[in-house]
């Protein structure tokens, strides 16, 4: 019918405007350009450079991703911005909310002693290395100073267990303000099960209390890494594992890997090993940079080219289990896919800028002291103190928040402003980290050419687009993991 | 110890700004030191300590291209830097925390 | 065996009312025992030999073996073919002597009631189903102002569609209103392309009517202008149309997306689905439609026909990714041997419940039941090549 205009009358214009993106360099001659919500697109070089000349036809293959994506947009058209202001609102809507995660040092004493731990004491002195009530109770009135309407409590040691006294203490006082307050609470112990009795898994089962535990790998592995009495951590782990998920619900136990140099050739034993024991998906770690690795310089780039080996192959591993209908997740990737492949964020503290630690999670020393991240507390054990904002007992809530090294870390390590950073196509995904770069460069914003932290990152970044580009099955996976954070 | 490269750049095309940032990218292998030479912006790149031959080579072959794309991002950063204020305007337009705490 | 299409409107065998007298729109009564205050404002459909006083107007369907029978005196009737046999207790209709016409305006024992506020539009959709007219039809309002409060109070749900309802502006909006007032507890569906809410102030009016329980269907055809603005023969149709999806949301009015399956929007319907998974994750509702071969369907055939089977991999992938986003999805229109098992959750049996069919080929298969059937239309048009009856033991 000829009252029907054909296809010609509906093209895209070819003076198209260019959106705010960024971009860089893929393998096979490609690019990959973002935006500053985190979508992105693989474009080939000459289409990249026929773009930002103006000059791409409104015909090319590429042309309606460009749009949809936001990544140009025709004179005249409102809805581009409009969204476009809708995602950054959402992607930046947690910033409001501030400080979720709230973690409590009960205690230094523990019953392991692991080579790469800084901040455990063997020792039996409760007066010198346990939290007391006091600073409980002042944490506690700490936490409620933050706007967020979900706060989660962790338990950290030391063993944590080991003071248990003090655990309930701060589940009950908090609980008891909580009517108040009326926010989401979560509360979660960061241990080892080797300690579990009945008694505490009826309080945990009572409370909603959540465990968070460590698993290395299979038993030699495990316990290499982890020396306690006995050299039975790992029996002690599996025996935990069993008796808590009979206790509490098979899924309110999580575990984390720790990564040394022993675990690099290993990954795919670790991930049978997760696999064996039932769970729904592994972290596989970074090396962490404290500790005696600080001193080395060798550190930083024969470990990350080994580490990133391993988290490949760990990956390649897992997204074959994937395919074989075995649903089991990489947790790392899956945080990087939410922030890729939809608008929400997934409140990761360590890939957040402004950098998460201070705002969106802080640390409560058993001594009082307050600090913006775990690493941060490590770094005091080495008696190093650059980043203790301050003491509970003796300052107030806004002297800690708006203390001058919390300021000076958000607002210099920003990567919005930062070099390299400011200018990187995967800075969406990314964060600052300026406990990392203090420690290992001395600066915390850190020369990022000569980062791990960047390294690393920014491979993992690249290496996951590069897998969604080459096989749909792939994206498919991915696009469930992104979706469950 | 590797010879210095010595590489010359019109500067009525190439902005200092993004010499400066592509040789910042390569820092962990090499060094640049820049200068003015009339209308050219002369580089002098020298290897860091400990990088072989190769990894020189390859280290001036990247900072030839990151000022290339440097140059483009430059380029994309000044014609859309508007519109990304007009966005994040948009955005935060109705959450009150514009003017400051 | 399907039922057979049922006529909604024509001509009558007779009338009797004063003369130029204007149209009635009267609600339909079966009950022979309906307390008399009651009757003066109803039609009784005559189906046996009982004709009880006092009612408005008279119904006879249309029959060889006998006349007439006496009616009281000056009693109106109207005398319908034998296929309005269907006509129930508390349908609507109207009756316009002037013309001899019927129309049924509302059908009590049907869940799906729709009412056309109007044949204008401003798309010209390639699948349009109600191809646009031009020309005032504002009687149409008028018709439907007086219908509204003959609904049955209990009716659970009621539409608008068009053409484009918001067309008529102010006095669409009065409908809304006048739903609200009357039928507090009837859940009202719009379909509407959106792009009058582009207007704040109108999408505002329209937020104030506070309607307990009201859904806008809009379709959104593709992730891209050009390809959305010529399926719907409309440049700045998606610009607008997303525009007033956002104010809509804004002002938290409930919107539901609608899109049609076929050969223009089948090539990017995945990336449509990503593409409102990551900008309008909000809208509580996605429709996926198979397509209506009625309309200008027909004209455009060859430019829009696919056959589902030949699509059913794609059509798992775009509900995939809706459903792994946590949005609320469901599929209309198709038939279930065309689609695969993991879209099953998400299939609906049928969208309106007088129009389904089956074809000779479904002929043993165990699932008619669960299975929504075709469209007349598509009997009488194309459908599938691949329908093969479900055996018992398939799943």
């Amino acid at each position: 019918m000829s009252k029907f205009l054909d296809k010609g009358a509906f093209l895209p214009p070819s003076d198209y405007k260019l959106l705010p993106l960024k971009f860089d360099r893929l393998s096979h001659g490609q690019y990959v350009i973002t935006n500053f919500v985190g979508e992105y697109l693989v474009i080939a070089d000459d289409d990249l450079h026929n773009l930002i000349a103006h000059t791409l036809t409104p015909s090319a293959a590429i042309y309606p991703d460009l749009l949809a994506k936001h990544f140009v947009y025709a004179p005249g058209q409102q809805a581009p911005l409009q969204l476009l202001a809708l995602k950054a609102r959402t992607k930046y809507a947690r910033l409001a909310n501030f400080t979720n995660l709230h973690i409590f040092v009960v205690t230094l004493r523990c019953d392991h002693s692991c080579p790469y731990c800084q901040v455990s004491r063997q020792s039996e002195d409760r007066a010198a290395f346990d939290m007391t009530t006091e600073v409980a109770d002042k944490a506690i009135e700490f936490v409620f100073r933050s706007p967020s309407p979900a706060i989660k409590v962790e338990f950290q040691g030391g063993e944590p267990l080991l003071n248990f006294e003090m655990v309930k203490y701060v589940v009950r006082g908090t609980k008891e303000k909580n009517k108040v307050f009326q926010r989401d609470l979560q509360f979660v112990i960061a241990t080892t099960l080797s300690l579990l009795t009945d008694e505490i898994l009826a309080f945990c089962a009572e409370h909603d209390v959540y465990l968070s535990s460590s698993l290395d790998g299979p038993e030699d592995l495990h316990n290499a890494n982890r020396p306690r009495p006995g050299r039975d951590s790992h029996q002690k782990f599996v025996a935990g594992l069993e008796k808590a998920r009979g206790a509490l619900g098979y899924d309110r136990i999580s575990a984390l890997m720790t990564t040394t140099d022993k675990s690099l050739p290993r990954v795919k034993e670790i991930i049978d090993e997760y696999l064996r024991l039932g769970f729904g998906g592994i972290f596989l770690r970074a090396l962490s940079p404290y500790g005696f690795a600080i001193k080395t310089k060798k550190f930083a780039s024969y470990d990350t080219a080994e580490w990133l080996n391993f988290y490949k192959e760990g990956l390649a591993y897992i997204i074959e289990l994937n395919r074989a209908g075995i649903p089991f997740v990489e947790y790392y990737a899956s945080i990087i896919l939410t922030k890729m492949l939809t608008p929400a964020d997934p409140g990761f503290v360590d890939l957040m800028s402004p950098s998460g630690a201070g705002i969106a999670a802080i640390v409560f020393n058993y001594d009082g002291a307050v600090y913006p991240s775990d690493e941060s507390r490590m770094l005091a054990e080495m008696d190093d103190y650059k980043f203790r904002l301050g003491h509970l007992l003796e300052n107030s809530y806004e002297e800690i928040i708006l203390s001058d090294v919390l300021m000076d870390a958000l607002e210099t390590t920003y990567t919005g402003s930062v070099p390299m950073c400011a200018d990187c196509a995967f800075e969406p995904y990314c964060g600052a980290d300026p406990v990392y770069h203090y420690a290992t460069q001395g600066d915390m914003v850190g020369r990022k050419p000569e980062s791990p932290f960047c390294h690393r990152n920014m491979e993992v970044f690249k290496h996951l687009i590069e897998l969604m580009r080459d096989d749909a099955e792939v994206r498919r996976i991915f696009y469930g993991w992104a979706n469950n954070c | 110890m590797t010879l210095p490269v010595l590489l010359d750049f019109d500067s009525q095309i190439y902005s200092g700004d993004a010499l400066q940032k592509a040789a910042y990218r390569c820092i962990d292998r090499i060094t640049v030191q820049l200068e003015r030479n009339g209308s050219l912006l002369s580089c002098r790149i020298e290897s860091n300590l400990g990088v072989d031959g190769y990894d020189f080579a390859q280290a001036v072959e990247e900072f030839q291209k990151n000022v290339l794309d440097y140059q483009l991002r430059e380029r994309i950063r000044v014609e859309t830097e508007p519109l990304r204020n007009l966005v994040l305007g948009i955005a935060f337009s109705r959450t009150g925390l514009q003017g400051g705490e | 065996m399907g039922q057979q299409l049922l006529i909604l409107g024509g001509k009558v065998i007779d009338v009797r009312a004063p003369v130029g007298s204007h149209a009635r729109i009267v609600s339909v009564s079966t009950n022979a025992a309906l307390p008399i205050p009651l009757r003066p404002s109803r039609a009784f459909l005559v189906k046996g030999a009982t004709i009880p006083d006092g009612f408005g107007h008279y119904i006879f369907l249309e029959s060889t073996d006998r006349g007439i029978p006496p009616l009281p005196d000056g009693a109106e009737f109207t005398v319908l073919p034998r296929n309005y046999a269907y006509l129930g207790d508390g349908d609507i209709i109207r009756i316009s002597p002037a013309d001899a016409a019927v129309r049924v305006l509302f059908r009590a024992s049907s869940s799906h009631n729709s009412f056309l506020v109007t044949e204008q539009c401003n798309h010209y959709c390639l699948m349009c189903s109600q191809p646009p007219k031009r020309g005032d039809d504002s009687w149409i309002i008028r018709d439907i102002e007086r219908a509204i409060p003959l609904i049955p109070k209990a009716t659970p749900e009621l539409g608008f569609t068009g053409g484009e309802p918001t067309l008529a502006g102010e006095q669409f909006l009065s409908l809304l209103r006048l739903a609200k007032n009357h039928l507090p507890r009837t859940s009202v569906h719009v379909l509407s392309n959106g792009r009058a809410f582009k207007d704040y102030r109108f999408a505002r009016q329209y937020a104030d009517i506070g309607h307990p329980d009201i859904m806008i269907g809009i379709p959104l055809y593709s992730d891209v202008a050009p390809l959305h603005d010529y399926i719907v023969q409309s440049n700045g149709a998606f610009d607008e149309t997303i525009q007033g999806i956002l104010n809509l949301k804004q002002l938290q009015q409930q919107v539901e997306i609608r899109v049609v399956i076929h050969q223009q929007s089948l090539p990017r319907l995945t990336q449509l689905c990503e593409f409102l998974a990551r900008n309008l994750l909000f809208v509580d509702h996605v429709a996926l439609m198979g397509l209506e071969m009625t309309g200008f369907t027909k004209a455009n055939l060859e430019s829009l026909w696919v056959d589902p089977f030949d699509y059913k991999d794609k059509l798992s992938e775009a509900v995939g990714v809706l459903e792994k986003a946590g949005m609320n999805v469901s599929l209309y229109n198709h038939q279930l041997c065309l689609v695969n098992n993991d879209v099953h959750p998400y299939y609906r049996k049928s969208i309106s419940d007088w129009k389904n069919e089956y074809a000779p080929e479904c002929d043993g298969c165990a699932r008619t039941n669960e299975c929504g059937g075709f469209f007349s239309s598509a009997m009488q048009v194309r459908y599938s090549r691949h329908i093969a009856p479900f055996s018992p033991n398939k799943r």
